[in-house]
């Protein structure tokens, strides 16, 4: 009886140990969708995978909204004069720009406000960065123009989100030289753990121009055309003609001229024709590419943006949250000729008590099929001629000005009478064919806060146009108010407690 | 659970017996109280291995060898008794005035409460049968001290969160372990769209709300390590130990019982004001907006708010709407449900079948349950086998019930408003009702036209054979496999407001749930003169798999929505598996019934951390003394009956939730122009450990003069490598999950948990007609966090913040600080930390957040009366908590004026009568409603959380058994059964009192009152 006591409990033990050495190797469990972060990047092909990334990142998700596949075209356009949230008839995700009702940080969340997917975005690009110049790719050598290549496009997109968070966050270069606190700067790949602080404007635009800068010299863009999903040379030097206008002053400017000059006369681009205008936005036209530079792709469910995409939050059918002001829609009808009326259309039934015959809304994202599978235009060749023109014009180089600004108009209206000349040629009125090019795109409110003027909504509460009753501080404003900017959203103060918070808004 | 525990003692002591007849004795055995028969008391013959116990007439046949002549009869609840065997005897029993010993079940061993060392509560859930609530998790509530439930919405089938002695974790989860038959078992959500707070429904399924609670025999939640430590890395939030009823010995009985009833909403949820009230506030807001911010004269600001006021709030031609009596429904239920047990000498059985049907309260919520259930157990030689399956399936309808646009609850409390119409002249229901806020969705068309169907399976199958080794020697091997699938649908047709741009979109997720546990177990439990020994070695594995299969269609020819018909499909789908080794031991002692001592000791390995790091140790050790045995005890004997002084101590944990939290992950499928790349998503952490819990417990039972017991607990939980998905800077750009969290999972400090519990249970009156038992408890939880490691002495999350010291749910916003006489804004209190802090301003910029609340009660627990009086009964349990706040989170209601107030419906507090009239108004109550206003998140929103509300009501009447015994029938009974059956609360509570688990209230379905009206027969 003894033994088998004894017996059993030795076997019950020497089993236990086994099983339990058995364990440890029997635990080691690994996901399916997913690899080791440590050498993840071995080759070429994964730094392809992780260039797919960082564009997906900068496209956006449904449920990352902050950026360009939502809140920064509603960002750029809302806020400002030319157009505004349809408070009728919207899904209630262009308001917050429109009414300005936030007062605190915490007004501004995840989806709301331009934030987190840049960072995203600038964090991916890093480490592509990284990787590429660690040159430890086993095939580093006989790929080493399509390594170049991705890296350099991963400091495009890394200048691309600094910039857009620099001129949101902070105030104006052309308001006091870059003195004040724009975005944080990230240039290397960091800890989860964390908490940079903001640096200045003046130290942004450093950064930025030098990423711009670095890829463009490196020579390894794509200089090709046909794949306007991707950053290319072009688009590179397109937006830094945009830095170059944003930052102002006469070297800025100069730099701005000479390096939009270059793209007008060296790149392949072509402005679309008046008969062209109004359907070139679809990809499937086929003067599509001959304008467009560099636009955010989409290509399926896959991929898309769903509901929560800009385009579907311009499209009468869809959300329809977005519309032009009355006051803009008036101004494209004095000139019935103007080819851009045609990408105005009218509402659903039930909008035409209010709207009557008007067509409010834009029709920039387009797709035959589906407006949430439309691609969004992020660099066109006509802003470089704007921009051009504007920089010109502002050098006294009014010879250079002038068939740059008639370049554009004489391929947009028909009406001959319109073009300038030396002697009619203002700077306001190169702002109004910006207006009018740019519409939807993002793009006015930043030109308003650049150019220091005023923000009008409306002018008699009696007398609003389509435009709800806003806010005093809401219905006009310039850059002075600090409501001109969001604050740095509350769970980054959560989280960070160097972070640096902007005027008004508390601690 | 106390009845099957003494059948299995008899059937011991049956299969000893042997036929060496001499002279073979009948009799009855009748119970004193009542009169009936007793069924299943056990009769020996002293001073032999013979026995028998007695059968549904409570008669008996016993052998009685030569020279014998002593009969033992004994049966839980009732004063044993020996007499002299004759032939016909009729024994009397007579009631046992001592409270009946409850049994805890530990899972790894059953012990009596009278000699357990640790704290556990045990609910019967027999007193509940009668009411009809499909969560399980609620059947508890009231009747365990320190056992927290809350519902985030009181749609059937909807998840439940549970709380066992305050939150002991964070991010690692907080819910109890729960274990059925010995076997611990998934929990939680199984909804494949959406979890609590999120997706296209806000209630979750509850995997629980898949038993049937009338299998269930009772439920033990055992609150300290002492035998919480065996379970070792699960364990830290308690575990809850179910018992499913199984087979006895005897004749057969079927039961029968069947209800029907209906449901509507408990409280007056989210009360908004009528048309009149609502058109006035506006034009006065209107008014307002060009009196001080529009600089107009009275005259013009009146024309102003003339002008505009329609724009709002045009009258319908057919008059306002009450979307509220739209929406909400009277919700229908019905149950039936079967139980046959029985069993010979060597084999027992227990099986139902049972169907159930509940109706939410808003449209398109319900829930239709079958469930079918066997549990046998046979015993052959030295072997004893059991087998269990438990068969559900369930059919959820989901309504949605956050603020989107289809939302009931939202469309009811905010989106449409007394002007919006949801019928055309004809009487048609509308497809635009000219509500601003959700683009003229109209949620009564939308359910038409839309639904979110969870079809869900589920088995649980266990089969344990046991082998009598030698004496007490016993070696076992169960294996358990539960398979849980659920396949939900998520429709929107072509004429929907969500599936028009789609031309239909049909959305099915499949998930599926696997785990395969193996128990070894070695037990010794022997007897030595006085010393008593219960030993127990044990190996475990747990292997969970789990799977999802999403797929997509959209753009169909007609109004059939399956894949196969759709113009454009797509699918994703993903595998996840996880792993647990464990080796245990314990071992249990006691002298004479006075002195006490047991030690457990378990080690994990877990497939959720890094390789070193993987392997945790917990355990236990506890004792307990019955100084009521003691000499000196003796003079005050007769009043305090029983005394008991329990300590416990011990060291569990937790694993963290996340599967693969410790690696850095490039993650696929990040797409981007029609090709899926990578990107770095969350950043791992490698350094990641278990979650260690550490428990004291002390404790002290004291029973006086046999009727009343105490019960009292003091414990100290402290969780320490607390795993927290720590909010981080959004700037190194990572982020977790799809929705993209900032979050990354890190050991961040310590909370520690203490309180104090209090049972009471008093057998008021025990006669033979009139029984009138009352229990009381009581539980005081203080949470704090404790420690927070790194530089910070705080975490902000919204409008909680976790600050050092403070509760954890601890809400943190600008203190309110009533209305500015001369502008009628909101004023707060500066709270800058100098001299200035307790001065206001109405520019909330200028204020400072502070600590304004916290969701942690003072007090809560049950009150449950049990009373029968001949052949009526009466049961009713009240549950209630003080000293807890709430917020009203809904922060689009709160502007004061702002643009979703002008849009939507405007909650029944925003009192024109008691707003800001004009400056130098001091008496205002409520600041000024006025257009374009803003509100912020302020104390103003703080709710008193306090609460009584009556759980549940039965009322029964049992048919005498002179009448039914004609009829064939062991028992019939009809009852009436209520469920929250009124509720009293603060006027500013205006939400359901049970609510999420932080106190932070949105839209979320209340509960359901219920009335049900049933009858139950046996045969």
């Amino acid at each position: 009886m003894k033994i088998k006591r004894i017996l059993y409990r030795s076997a019950f033990v020497a089993a236990a140990a086994v099983l339990t050495s058995c364990g440890t190797n029997w635990l080691d469990e690994s996901p399916n969708n997913a690899v080791d972060a440590e050498g993840a990047i071995k080759n070429v092909s994964d730094l392809i995978n992780a260039r797919i990334g960082m564009y997906k990142a900068f496209k956006g998700t449904s449920d990352l909204t902050d950026y360009y596949s939502q809140q920064m075209f509603v960002y750029g356009d809302v806020h400002g004069d030319d157009m505004q949230y349809n408070n009728e008839f919207g899904s209630n995700r262009a308001g917050t720009y429109y009414y300005m009702e936030y007062t605190t940080a915490s007004s501004f969340g995840r989806t709301t406000t331009p934030w987190q997917s840049p960072y995203i975005t600038i964090g991916r690009a890093c480490r592509i960065i990284e990787a590429a110049e660690a040159g430890t790719m086993t095939d580093a050598e006989e790929s080493a123009a399509d390594i170049a290549q991705i890296e350099a496009e991963a400091k495009v997109l890394r200048a691309y989100c600094l910039f857009d968070l620099t001129r949101i966050y902070g105030k104006p270069y052309t308001m006091d030289g870059g003195e004040s606190l724009g975005a944080s700067v990230v240039t290397t790949s960091l800890e989860s753990t964390e908490k940079p602080v903001r640096s200045s404007v003046k130290d942004c635009y450093t950064q930025i121009l030098k990423d711009l800068n670095d890829a463009i010299s490196s020579n390894a863009l794509y200089e090709g055309t046909d794949d306007t999903g991707y950053i290319n040379v072009w688009a590179a030097k397109a937006l830094l003609v945009r830095v170059y206008l944003t930052m102002g002053g006469t070297e800025n400017l100069n730099n701005a001229l000479i390096t939009a000059q270059d793209i007008i006369t060296n790149s392949p681009y072509t402005l679309w024709t008046p008969s062209q205008y109004a359907t070139a936005w679809d990809k499937r036209s086929a003067a599509h590419g001959n304008e467009m530079i560099f636009e955010i792709a989409i290509s399926g469910t896959n991929d898309w943006t769903d509901r929560n995409g800009i385009s579907y939050l311009c499209d009468p059918d869809g959300y329809g949250d977005v519309i032009v002001t009355k006051s803009f829609y008036d101004m494209m009808q004095s000139d019935p000729q103007d080819a851009r009326n045609g990408i105005l259309i009218e509402g659903a039934d039930n909008t035409k008590a209010k709207f009557g015959d008007a067509r409010p809304y834009i029709n920039k994202f387009q797709d035959a099929a589906d407006t949430r599978l439309a691609n969004l235009p992020m660099l066109r060749l006509s802003e470089v001629y704007l921009s051009a023109a504007e920089a010109a014009l502002a050098l006294n180089k009014k010879d250079i000005a002038v068939p740059l600004l008639n370049a554009i108009i004489s391929n947009r209206t028909t009406d001959a009478t319109k073009l300038v000349t030396e002697g009619n040629i203002t700077d306001e009125r190169i702002a109004t064919e910006r207006r009018k090019e740019l519409v939807g795109e993002g793009q006015r409110y930043f030109d308003l806060l650049r150019r220091g003027e005023q923000i009008v909504r409306y002018t008699d509460v009696n007398n609003r146009g389509w435009h709800d009753i806003l806010a005093e501080d809401a219905r006009a404003f310039d850059r002075n108010s600090y409501k001109a900017y969001p604050a740095i959203p509350q769970y980054e103060i959560n989280a960070n407690k160097n972070i640096q918070q902007n005027d008004g808004y508390g601690k | 659970m106390v009845k099957r525990f003494a059948m299995i003692l008899t059937g011991l002591i049956v299969s000893i017996g042997t036929a060496l007849a001499q002279s073979e004795i009948s009799g009855t055995v009748i119970s004193e109280d009542t009169g009936e028969p007793v069924v299943g008391a056990t009769v020996s013959v002293v001073g032999t291995k013979t026995g028998g116990v007695t059968d549904l007439y409570g008669q008996f046949k016993i052998f009685v060898p030569e020279g014998k002549k002593q009969l033992h009869v004994q049966f839980i609840g009732m004063q044993p008794q020996t007499v002299t065997a004759r032939q016909g005897i009729k024994i009397v029993l007579k009631n046992d005035t001592h409270a009946i010993d409850e049994v805890i079940v530990t899972g790894y061993g059953n012990f009596k409460k009278s000699s357990f060392t640790g704290a556990a509560s045990t609910a019967d859930l027999s007193k509940l049968e009668d009411v009809p609530m499909i969560s399980l998790e609620d059947k508890l509530a009231g009747s365990v001290p320190g056992l927290q439930i809350t519902n985030t919405s009181g749609a059937p089938g909807s998840v439940s969160s549970v709380r066992v002695r305050g939150m002991g974790s964070i991010n690692a989860g907080n819910n109890p372990l729960y274990v059925i038959d010995g076997t611990p078992v998934s929990s939680g959500n199984i909804n494949a769209f959406s979890g609590p707070g999120d997706g296209y429904n806000d209630s979750g399924t509850s995997l629980l709300s898949t038993i049937n609670s009338n299998d269930i025999e009772s439920i033990t939640v055992i609150k300290d390590a002492a035998a919480a430590s065996l379970y070792g890395s699960r364990a830290a939030n308690g575990v809850i130990v179910i018992t499913t009823k199984s087979g006895s010995r005897g004749k057969t009985h079927v039961d029968f019982r069947s209800d029907w009833g209906f449901s509507k909403s408990a409280v007056n949820y989210r009360p908004t004001l009528n048309g009149d009230d609502w058109r006035e506030l506006l034009y006065t807001g209107l008014k307002n907006y060009g009196l001080y911010q529009g600089g107009m004269s009275e005259e013009n600001a009146l024309a102003f708010a003339d002008r505009n006021i329609d724009q709002f709030a045009a009258k319908p031609a057919n008059g306002w709407t009450n979307w509220k009596d739209l929406l909400y429904q009277t919700g229908h239920h019905s149950n039936y449900q079967v139980a046959v047990n029985g069993g010979s000498e060597n084999t027992k059985f227990y099986s139902s079948l049972s169907y159930t049907n509940q109706d939410g309260i808003l449209l398109g919520q319900g829930l239709e349950r079958f469930t079918g259930n066997a549990n046998i157990t046979h015993t052959f030689g030295k072997f004893t086998l059991n087998l269990t399956t438990q068969f559900s399936k369930m059919n959820q309808r989901l309504a949605n019930e956050g603020a989107s646009f289809d939302g009931s609850v939202a469309n009811a409390a905010w989106m449409q408003t007394p002007a919006s119409v949801a019928f055309n002249e004809d009487g048609t229901l509308t497809g635009n009702t000219g509500s601003a806020l959700n683009r003229g969705v109209n949620p009564l068309y939308e359910t038409l036209h839309a639904y979110d169907k969870s079809d869900i399976i589920r088995t649980f199958n266990t089969i344990k054979l046991s082998y009598n080794i030698w004496d007490n020697l016993i070696l076992s091997e169960k294996i358990a496999y539960e398979y849980t699938s659920n396949e939900e649908d998520v429709l929107w047709d072509k004429y929907s407001n969500n599936g028009s741009g789609f031309n239909g979109l049909l959305q099915r997720q499949a998930v599926t749930n696997k785990q395969l546990n193996t128990q070894t177990q070695l037990s010794y439990i022997k007897s030595f003169g006085k010393h008593n020994v219960d030993a127990l070695v044990g190996f475990e594995t747990e292997q969970n798999n789990s799977a999802y299969n999403y797929l997509s269609g959209y753009d169909y020819p007609g109004d059939l929505y399956e894949l196969t018909n759709a113009g454009t499909t797509s699918a994703e789908s993903n595998k996840e598996e996880y792993k647990l080794v464990s080796l245990l031991g314990r071992v249990n002692y006691n002298y004479a019934n006075r002195y006490y001592a047991g030690l457990s000791y378990r080690t994990d390995g877990s497939s959720r951390l890094a390789h070193d790091n993987r392997w945790g140790s917990f355990w236990s050790i506890s004792g307990a003394w019955r100084f009521s045995d003691e000499k000196f005890f003796e003079p005050v004997k007769s009043i305090v009956t029983d005394g008991k002084l329990r300590l416990s101590f011990g060291v569990n944990g937790t694993q963290p939730s996340s599967l693969y939290g410790y690696m850095n992950l490039y993650k696929y499928g990040e797409a981007y122009n029609g090709s899926s790349g990578m990107g770095i998503v969350g950043i791992g952490n490698p350094e990641l450990r278990w979650e260690k819990n550490r428990a004291l417990n002390i404790g002290l039972d004291l029973t006086f003069i046999d009727r009343i017991n105490l019960t009292l607990d003091y414990y100290v939980r402290k969780t320490t490598d607390l795993i927290y998905n720590m909010p981080v800077s959004a700037i190194p750009g990572y982020y977790e999950g799809s929705e993209g969290y900032v979050t990354t999972p890190m050991n961040i400090g310590s909370l520690k948990n203490s309180g104090i519990e209090v049972t009471i249970t008093s057998n008021n009156i025990t006669t033979k007609d009139f029984t009138w038992t009352t229990s009381l408890n009581m539980a005081h939880n203080s949470n704090k966090l404790s420690k927070l490691n790194g530089e910070d002495n705080e975490v902000i999350s919204g409008l909680l913040i976790h600050r050092v010291g403070e509760p954890y749910y601890s809400y943190y916003a600008y203190e309110y600080a009533g209305v500015d006489p001369a502008t009628g804004k909101e004023q707060y209190f500066i709270n800058d930390g100098t001299e200035n802090a307790r001065k206001t301003t109405t520019n909330v910029a200028e204020a400072n957040k502070v600590i304004v609340g916290k969701h942690q009660p003072v007090i809560e627990g049950g009150l449950t009366n049990t009373l029968r009086y001949k052949f009526v009964d009466l049961g009713f349990t009240f549950t209630y908590s003080f000293g807890g706040d709430a917020y009203d989170y809904a922060t689009w209601l709160h502007q004061n004026g702002g643009s979703y107030n002008y849009n939507g419906a405007i909650p029944s507090y925003y009192k024109l009568g008691d707003m800001w009239t004009g400056p130098g108004d001091t008496t205002a109550k409520l600041p000024k409603f006025e257009y374009g206003s803003t509100g912020a998140l302020s104390s103003r929103w703080i709710m008193p959380a306090d609460y009584v509300r009556l759980k549940s009501l039965t009322l029964g009447i049992t048919a005498p058994r002179k009448y039914t015994d004609r009829i064939g029938l062991s028992k019939a009974r009809v009852f009436f059964s209520a469920s929250n059956l009124f509720t009293i609360k603060s006027k500013d509570l205006f939400v359901d009192p049970e609510m999420p688990i932080d106190g932070l209230c949105t839209f979320e379905t209340p509960q359901l009152k219920t009335f049900t009206f049933g009858i139950e027969l046996g045969f």
